[in-house]
């Protein structure tokens, strides 16, 4: 398995290169994007076994001794990442197919969609902090085509904040990386951790906070989101629900992996403030919206809230919540943007005003909704249920009742902002002039949408293995790091 | 640019551009390969071939992307195969990914000449890079020819670039 993980973001790219090539047939296009995003997904799903079955598996590029290589490792957080990362990519894909938009038939959207697929992998999969950024640069040179390709007014006036703010971040990232070389002289994510305790106190702090206000851009974290709910509904559903599902979370991952594993002693009040903050505007904006994608929008800013909040509690406990919050989150949050998706299709908005009386004209589509709407605002047995609780439960344990009350009253306020779409475009009659009978929509969009929600409840039912893993792979991310390099490349 | 303001254009620029293009390209190629080792590379060279395209733009105006022998995308494509398909060959010969084979060569006159198949990579990147200019280029004539029509006034009269008089004259006047 020498080339082993360089296939996950050389695979994607070869695809890029032969759709631009097949720009002509659209066809062509589709069929070199689902193959290869499709064997993407079956790779990395062996990949995720090997490492929890036998251990992280390593790979270096170019021949280079380790310490100046390209270098790419799968451990269980990655290999975790990237197998859900590539199972929504996948399933969003065939659903954009099915739906068939106005960008989904421009010759860009094929190469640009498996060109963030790369970057998306090979971000899980960065084994130091340069190639971490430049997997984040890949992923966000295609999101950039992706939100903008329809071309219309809003996607270009919402694109441009986006653009920007990235390009911001992007900046600070590689100031942030530049420095961490600087003082510590490596960008190993293996080696980093013991480098940076030895550094004096300051030091430490100004490199941790520089990398978290760069990540924390890109997880949309308070007061860094105000860029996500603007541009995500610019976008079309399909784009949106791969952004709302994974690309924040990348961000998250980012943080996850550079607060526990590079500043374990770092003071964590200020996260814990910045996570209760980001739950509470997050929430309090899903409630003043008036359109499907925006309230969704906003929700995904109060539920990086969570993950922060259990980032910021630590220990291993709290690590393995979050990281069970994530693999919950990324499923759900995009069955609701692909509900919506199937929504527009047929009534051409998502505003709520201008929507009514769905759930009798499609029952099916108000389970659809249902299902996620009520995993995410936590109601038992459904997936939200379980994250919530193990984060809230870490949070009694270390006695930060504030933190809990809030996340407590940030679900019930995220009920009501579910019972907001509920009420405006599942319940009550249709405006007049809509026509009846059940939604047209492409047979692929339900099906993937039917697909997801699916994967959903299969968390529920495989809960328990699952946080096993996480907390297999919250143990992984408490010990020295080291120690998952060391285990060479098979 | 609007439109306007690229007319009249100059006949100095023009021939001037036309003598630089060879000289360009050469410098574009020689900056490629120098890359291995020095500063340079194929982004830079594909850079510099994507000037020569920007000043043939600004000569010629949107008749230039016109004249282009294949679509810009289509070069995008096989720059990044040829890149991608060089990091990626090592690994059928049990090497590791973007591993570079390295061959010395005694060329007659020359005298010894080191191959390296990393050089492919660039020369992928060259390409990759000039593809991309070149898309820009046609996107700006696409928008280009759109505001004309706009500004004729009659969309549908409008038509294609060649309806337009003035452009015409200037044509003509550069082919001289």
């Amino acid at each position: 398995m020498t080339g082993g993980l360089a296939l996950f973001v050389a695979g994607p790219l070869l695809g890029t290169a032969l759709c631009f090539i097949v720009a002509r047939s659209q066809t062509a296009q589709r069929v070199i994007a689902l193959s290869v995003s499709g064997a993407v997904t079956v790779a990395s799903i062996a990949v995720l076994v090997h490492v929890d079955t036998v251990g992280p598996v390593t790979t270096s590029m170019g021949g280079w001794p380790d310490a100046i290589s390209i270098t790419f490792v799968a451990d269980r957080l990655g290999a975790l990442m990237l197998v859900i990362g590539n199972v929504m990519m996948f399933a969003v894909l065939v659903y954009a197919i099915g739906q068939g938009s106005r960008d989904e038939r421009s010759p860009w959207y094929a190469p640009a969609y498996l060109a963030l697929v790369a970057g998306v992998s090979g971000a899980f999969l960065a084994g130091d902090l340069f190639n971490l950024f430049v997997c984040f640069e890949i992923l966000l040179m295609a999101s950039y085509v992706l939100m903008t390709l329809e071309g219309s007014d809003d996607q270009i006036r919402s694109g441009t904040t986006y653009v920007v703010l990235n390009v911001v971040e992007s900046l600070v990232l590689v100031t942030g990386v530049a420095l961490v070389f600087a003082t510590t002289g490596t960008l190993s994510m293996a080696e980093l951790p013991d480098r940076l305790a030895a550094l004096p106190d300051g030091v430490a702090l100004g490199l941790s906070l520089l990398l978290l206000i760069a990540f924390g851009l890109k997880a949309a974290v308070f007061p860094l989101f105000s860029w996500l709910p603007d541009s995500y509904p610019a976008a079309p559903s399909p784009v949106s629900a791969v952004f709302a599902g994974l690309l924040t979370k990348v961000g998250v991952y980012a943080i996850l992996r550079t607060q526990t594993q590079w500043f374990p002693d770092s003071n964590r009040t200020l996260l814990l403030v910045i996570a209760a903050a980001t739950m509470v505007v997050g929430v309090l904006g899903a409630i003043a919206q008036a359109d499907i994608k925006r309230i969704l929008s906003f929700q995904i800013v109060s539920s990086i809230g969570y993950m922060i909040a259990g980032i910021a509690l630590g220990g291993v406990a709290a690590v393995a919540a979050v990281v069970f919050y994530i693999v919950h989150h990324i499923p759900v949050k995009t069955s609701l943007f692909l509900v919506d998706g199937i929504v527009e299709q047929d009534e051409g908005t998502s505003e709520l005003s201008r929507l009514g009386g769905l759930g009798r004209r499609s029952g099916f589509l108000a389970v659809l909704f249902l299902i996620p709407a009520f995993s995410l605002a936590g109601i038992p047995p459904f997936s939200g249920f379980i994250g919530k609780l193990g984060v809230i439960t870490v949070g009694l344990d270390q006695g930060e009742w504030w933190i809990v009350a809030v996340a407590l009253v940030v679900s019930i306020l995220t009920l009501v902002s579910m019972m907001k779409i509920w009420t405006g475009a599942f319940w009550g009659a249709a405006p007049d002039n809509r026509p009846r009978g059940v939604l047209r929509h492409h047979p692929l969009m339900s099906t993937m949408t039917w697909f997801v929600v699916a994967l959903t409840l299969a968390i529920v039912m495989f809960a328990g293995p699952i946080y096993s893993f996480a907390e297999r792979t919250a143990a992984d991310l408490a010990v020295a790091p080291t120690a998952t390099t060391t285990v060479g490349a098979p | 640019m609007s439109p306007r303001s690229a007319t009249p254009r100059s006949t100095i620029l023009s021939l001037t551009v036309s003598g630089l293009t060879p000289v360009l390209v050469l410098v574009a190629v020689f900056v490629t390969f120098r890359g291995h080792n020095a500063p340079g590379g194929g982004f830079a060279g594909g850079l510099i071939v994507g000037i020569v395209l920007v000043l043939r733009y600004l000569t010629d105006g949107t008749e230039a992307v016109r004249r282009l022998p294949v679509d810009p995308i289509v070069v995008i494509g096989a720059g990044l195969l040829l890149a991608v398909a060089t990091g990626a060959v090592p690994l059928l010969f049990g090497s590791s990914f973007l591993e570079s084979a390295i061959w010395k060569v005694n060329l007659p006159l020359i005298g010894e000449v080191k191959i390296v198949s990393s050089a492919l990579f660039d020369l992928g990147v060259f390409t990759l890079v000039a593809g991309v200019v070149a898309a820009i280029l046609v996107a700006l004539a696409e928008a280009d020819n759109e505001a004309r029509r706009g500004e004729t006034g009659d969309p549908e009269d409008g038509g294609p670039l060649d309806a337009d008089p003035l452009d015409d004259d200037d044509r003509a006047e550069a082919d001289r």
